[in-house]
C-alpha cells in the first residue's frame, strides 16, 4: 500500500462508497444530485408563483387540485407568499450553492490543483450530511400546520418575527439556514486550506485555472460572511422563541424596543457579498471555458483573477445599497453608491478580458462554451440593470418593484444557472467517464436562454412600468390591469424555460448509463483533470504531478506534439 | 528535491495552521456581528445602559472577568511550558487550574442569570436586557466549546501519554492543535471584555 492510499480507507460497501464516502468526487456528486432535486422543487414553486401572477383565480394544471384541494386548484393567498419565500430560499441555498460550490468545488479543486483529496475528508463527509439534515429541516417546514416561512428570503422584522409568522415554520426556516452555514463555512474551511496548502509543485496562483479562482474567492467570502447571517439568525430565533426583542419596535416602551432596520444590517453584510459567492464560481468557469473553446490562452488571465479579487474585496464595502429607503443618511447613501459604481471597474476589465479571449479565436460551439457565451450575454444585462439599483435617485423609485427581481434573476439565477449547466456538460464526462449529447445539450441551451430571457427581460419591464413583488395579485390596482398580458408572456417564457429542462435531464440521465464511453481528454484541454482517466480512481493522482505552465496554453506555434495546447505538466515550448 | 511522503507531511502541517486561523476568523466573524448589532442598537438609546440597571450589583461580571483572565493567564503559562517533557508537569497544573477557573466562570454567568431574572431583567423585558442575555447565553455557550478544547488538551499531555515528543511531525501537529485550542480560549476572553464594554459602558 502506498502513502496515497492511507489518506483514507478505500470503500468496501455500498454505504462508504456512495452515502458516507471520503472522497471528494463522490461527494460532488451527492451535492449535484441534491442541487438537481432542489432545482427541480425550487423551479416548480416559481412555475407556481408564475401562474398565479398570469392567472390569477385559475386552478394550477394538472398538479393544483391534488395540491390545494381546499381552493379546487388555485394557490392561496397566504400559500403565495410561502411560495415565494421558500423559491428563493431554495433556488439560493439549496440548489444554487449546492451545485456552483459543493459540487463544482468539491470535484474541481483537489483535481485541478494536483491534489489527492481535500485537507480534511472527514469535514467534507460531514459538511454534505450537515447539508442533507439542514435540507430536511426545510422540508419539514412545509407540513407544519401554518405552513413553511413567508417573510420572503431576505426575512425582513418584523414579517418573520413571531408577529408577522405565527407559525414554527419561520423559526425552522432559521435553523435549517443556520445549520446550512454551518456545513457551509465547513467547506469553506476545506476548500480554502486546500487551495492554499495542497497545490502542486510548482503551481503558483497564477497558475491555477480560474476555475479554481473563483471557487478560492468565494470559500473566502463564504467563511467570512455565512457567520454574519448566522449571528442574525440566532437573534432571530431568539426573539421567535425565547421572547427577546432584537427587532421588535416599541416592544417594551419602559426600557426601549428593539430595531427591524437592526436585522437587515446583518443580513445585507452577508447577503451582498452572497451575490459574488453564487457568481464567482461561475465566472471563473466561464474565463476557462472562454478560453478552452476559443483555443486562445486568457486574455490578461492575471487581470481576471485580480479583477475577481478586488470585486470580492469591494464586494464586501456595499451592503448600504439595499437599504437607501431605510432613511439612511445621505452622507452614508452617498458613500455606498460610490463604492457600489467602483464595483464596474473590475467588472468591466474582466468583462472585456473575456471578450479579449474571444477575439479571433477559433471558436467551437460545443455546448459547454455556448452556455459560456450565454453566461457573457446574460450577466452583462444583470450587471448593467444593477447599476440603476446602485444609485439611489433610480433606486428609489425601482425599489422593491419586479425591475429588482428581473435584475437579480440575470445576475443571480440566468449567469450561475448557465454557469452551471456549462460547468455539467463540461465536467460530465470527466465524473461519470461518459459523454453527454451534444444535440440535445444546443436543443436545452437555446429553449433555456429564450424562455430565461422572456422571464427575466419581462420582469424589468412590469418593473419599471411599476409593478411591486410579492403582490398576490397586482391586478387588483387598476393602473396594473395593463400589464396583464406582458404578465401573461413572462408566465408562458416560464413554462417554457421549465419544459426546456426536460431535454437536460433526459440527457443527464440517459448518458450516465448509455452515453458514448469519454475518452481521457474529449475537449483537448491541459488542466491537470484531464491528465486522469474518466472518470479518475479513488486517489486521483498515483504520483503528485509537478505543474510547468499555466493552464491556457493553446495555439502556441512552436508546439510539435500535433496537438493545439499543452498539459500543465509540460514544459512550456518556448 | 523533496521526496513525496515529506512533501504530503508539510502539506498536512500547513492545512492545520491554515484551517485553525480560519477557523478563528469565522468565530470572529460571527462575535464581531454580534457586537456590532449590539453597536447599532446602543445608537437608538439616549441613556445605556438603562438606568433601571444601576441598582444592580457590577459583582459578578466582575468576578467572571478576574475568573476569565486568570484563566487565560494559566493556560498561556500551560502553553509556554510545552517546549521540553521536564516542563510538562508545570504544563499540566496550569491547564488544569486554566480549566477550573473557565468552570468558575460559567457558575458566576448562571448566578448573573439568576440575579438578573430576579431583578426582572429577563429576555423579554426589552432591547437592552435581550442583548445583555442573549450575548452572554451566546459567549457561554462558546466557553462550553473552549472548555471541551482545553480538556482535549490536557488529554493530549496526560502523564500517561508519553509520545507527545518522539515523533517530530507529529509534535508539530499536535502543537498547531493546541494552539487552536488556547487561541480559541484567549479569543474568548478578549470577546468577554468587548461584550462588557459593550454592554456596561455608559454613552
Amino acid at each position: 500500500m502506498t502513502y496515497a492510499h492511507d489518506i483514507h480507507p478505500a470503500p468496501t460497501t455500498f454505504l462508504t462508497k456512495y452515502v458516507f464516502s471520503y472522497d471528494h468526487k463522490v461527494i460532488a456528486k451527492q451535492f449535484l444530485w441534491y442541487g438537481i432535486f432542489f432545482l427541480g422543487i425550487g423551479g416548480m414553486m416559481a412555475l407556481l408563483i408564475r401562474w398565479t401572477l398570469a392567472f390569477p383565480g385559475e386552478p394550477f394544471p394538472v398538479i393544483g387540485p391534488i395540491l390545494f384541494p381546499h381552493t379546487n386548484g388555485v394557490v392561496p393567498p397566504d400559500t403565495y407568499s410561502m411560495l415565494f419565500t421558500l423559491h428563493g430560499t431554495i433556488m439560493i441555498f439549496f440548489a444554487i450553492t449546492p451545485i456552483l460550490i459543493g459540487a463544482f468545488g468539491n470535484y474541481c479543486i483537489p483535481l485541478m490543483i494536483g491534489a489527492r483529496d481535500m485537507a480534511f475528508p472527514l469535514l467534507n463527509l460531514l459538511s454534505f450530511h450537515i447539508a442533507v439534515l439542514s435540507a430536511v429541516l426545510m422540508l419539514a417546514s412545509l407540513f407544519l400546520p401554518l405552513g413553511g416561512a413567508a417573510g420572503g428570503w431576505t426575512s425582513y422584522p418584523t414579517l418573520s418575527t413571531l408577529i408577522g409568522s405565527p407559525g414554527a415554520g419561520q423559526t425552522l426556516w432559521c435553523l435549517s439556514l443556520f445549520v446550512l452555514g454551518v456545513s457551509s463555512t465547513m467547506g469553506a474551511i476545506n476548500y480554502i486550506t486546500t487551495i492554499i496548502a495542497f497545490r502542486a509543485p510548482g503551481m503558483g496562483y497564477f497558475d491555477m485555472p480560474l476555475t479554481i479562482w473563483g471557487l478560492w474567492l468565494t470559500a473566502i467570502l463564504n467563511a467570512l460572511f455565512i457567520p454574519v447571517l448566522g449571528a442574525g439568525l440566532l437573534l432571530l430565533v431568539f426573539d421567535r422563541v425565547f421572547g427577546t426583542t432584537f427587532f421588535l419596535a416599541g416592544a417594551a416602551a419602559t426600557t426601549g424596543g428593539g430595531d427591524p432596520i437592526l436585522f437587515q444590517h446583518v443580513f445585507w453584510i452577508f447577503g451582498h457579498p452572497e451575490v459574488y459567492i453564487l457568481i464567482l464560481p461561475a465566472w471563473g468557469m466561464v474565463s476557462d471555458f472562454l478560453s478552452f473553446f476559443s483555443r486562445k490562452p486568457a486574455f490578461a488571465a492575471k487581470a481576471t483573477a485580480l479583477s475577481m479579487t478586488a470585486i470580492t474585496v469591494l464586494s464586501t464595502l456595499v451592503y448600504g445599497h439595499h437599504m437607501f429607503t431605510t432613511q439612511m443618511s445621505p452622507l452614508l447613501t452617498q458613500t455606498f453608491m460610490t463604492l457600489t459604481m467602483t464595483i464596474s471597474i473590475p467588472s468591466a476589465i474582466f468583462f472585456a478580458n473575456w471578450l479579449g479571449t474571444l477575439w479571433r479565436g477559433s471558436i467551437s460551439f460545443d455546448t459547454p462554451m455556448i452556455f459560456a457565451l450565454g453566461v457573457v450575454f446574460v450577466f452583462g444585462l444583470g450587471g448593467l440593470t444593477g447599476l440603476y439599483l446602485g444609485a439611489a435617485t433610480t433606486d428609489f423609485y425601482l425599489h422593491d418593484t419586479y425591475f429588482v427581481v428581473g435584475h437579480f434573476h440575470y445576475t443571480m439565477a440566468a449567469s450561475v444557472l448557465l454557469g452551471g449547466f456549462a460547468g455539467i456538460y463540461f465536467w460530465f464526462p470527466k465524473m461519470f467517464g461518459r459523454m453527454m449529447n451534444e444535440t440535445l445539450g444546443k436543443i436545452h441551451f437555446w429553449i433555456t436562454m429564450i424562455g430565461l430571457n422572456g422571464v427575466f427581460f419581462g420582469m424589468l419591464v412590469v418593473g419599471y412600468a411599476g409593478m411591486h413583488r410579492r403582490l398576490y395579485n397586482p391586478f387588483v390596482y387598476e393602473f396594473m390591469q395593463n400589464l396583464i398580458p406582458l404578465n401573461t408572456f413572462i408566465t408562458w417564457s416560464a413554462l417554457l424555460m421549465g419544459f426546456g429542462q426536460l431535454p437536460f435531464l433526459f440527457n443527464f440521465i440517459y448518458s450516465l448509463w448509455k452515453g458514448p464511453i469519454a475518452v481521457e481528454n474529449p475537449w483537448q484541454v491541459g488542466t491537470l483533470e484531464w491528465t486522469l482517466p474518466s472518470p479518475p480512481k479513488t486517489h486521483n493522482f498515483d504520483t503528485i504531478p509537478t505543474v510547468k505552465c499555466g493552464p491556457h496554453e493553446f495555439g502556441n506555434p512552436l508546439l510539435k506534439t500535433g496537438r493545439d495546447f499543452q498539459y500543465q505538466t509540460e514544459e512550456l515550448v518556448r | 528535491m523533496i521526496d513525496e511522503k515529506t512533501f504530503l507531511e508539510q502539506q498536512k502541517i500547513d492545512g492545520l495552521n491554515i484551517a485553525s486561523t480560519i477557523s478563528l476568523l469565522i468565530f470572529g466573524m460571527l462575535f464581531a456581528a454580534l457586537l456590532l448589532c449590539l453597536i447599532l442598537m446602543r445608537d437608538n438609546f439616549v441613556v445605556w445602559p438603562p438606568p433601571a440597571f444601576l441598582l444592580l450589583s457590577i459583582s459578578k461580571p466582575t468576578l467572571s472577568t478576574i475568573f476569565i483572565f486568570l484563566s487565560s493567564l494559566f493556560l498561556w503559562s500551560a502553553q509556554r511550558n510545552l517546549s521540553t517533557p521536564e516542563k510538562l508537569k508545570k504544563a499540566r497544573i496550569s491547564l488544569k487550574l486554566s480549566i477550573f477557573l473557565g468552570f468558575c466562570f460559567l457558575a458566576v454567568q448562571f448566578l448573573f442569570w439568576r440575579e438578573l431574572n430576579t431583578h426582572g431583567f429577563n429576555v423579554e423585558s426589552g432591547a437592552f436586557a435581550s442583548f445583555l442575555q442573549a450575548m452572554t447565553w451566546i459567549h457561554a455557550a462558546h466557553i462550553l466549546l473552549g472548555l471541551f478544547f482545553l480538556l482535549i488538551f490536557l488529554n493530549r499531555i496526560r502523564k500517561s501519554r508519553t509520545d507527545f515528543f518522539l515523533n517530530e511531525n507529529e509534535y508539530k501537529i499536535q502543537t498547531i492543535k493546541i494552539n487552536f485550542y488556547s487561541s480559541f480560549w484567549h479569543f474568548l476572553s478578549l470577546v468577554w471584555v468587548l461584550l462588557l464594554i459593550g454592554l456596561f459602558a455608559p454613552l
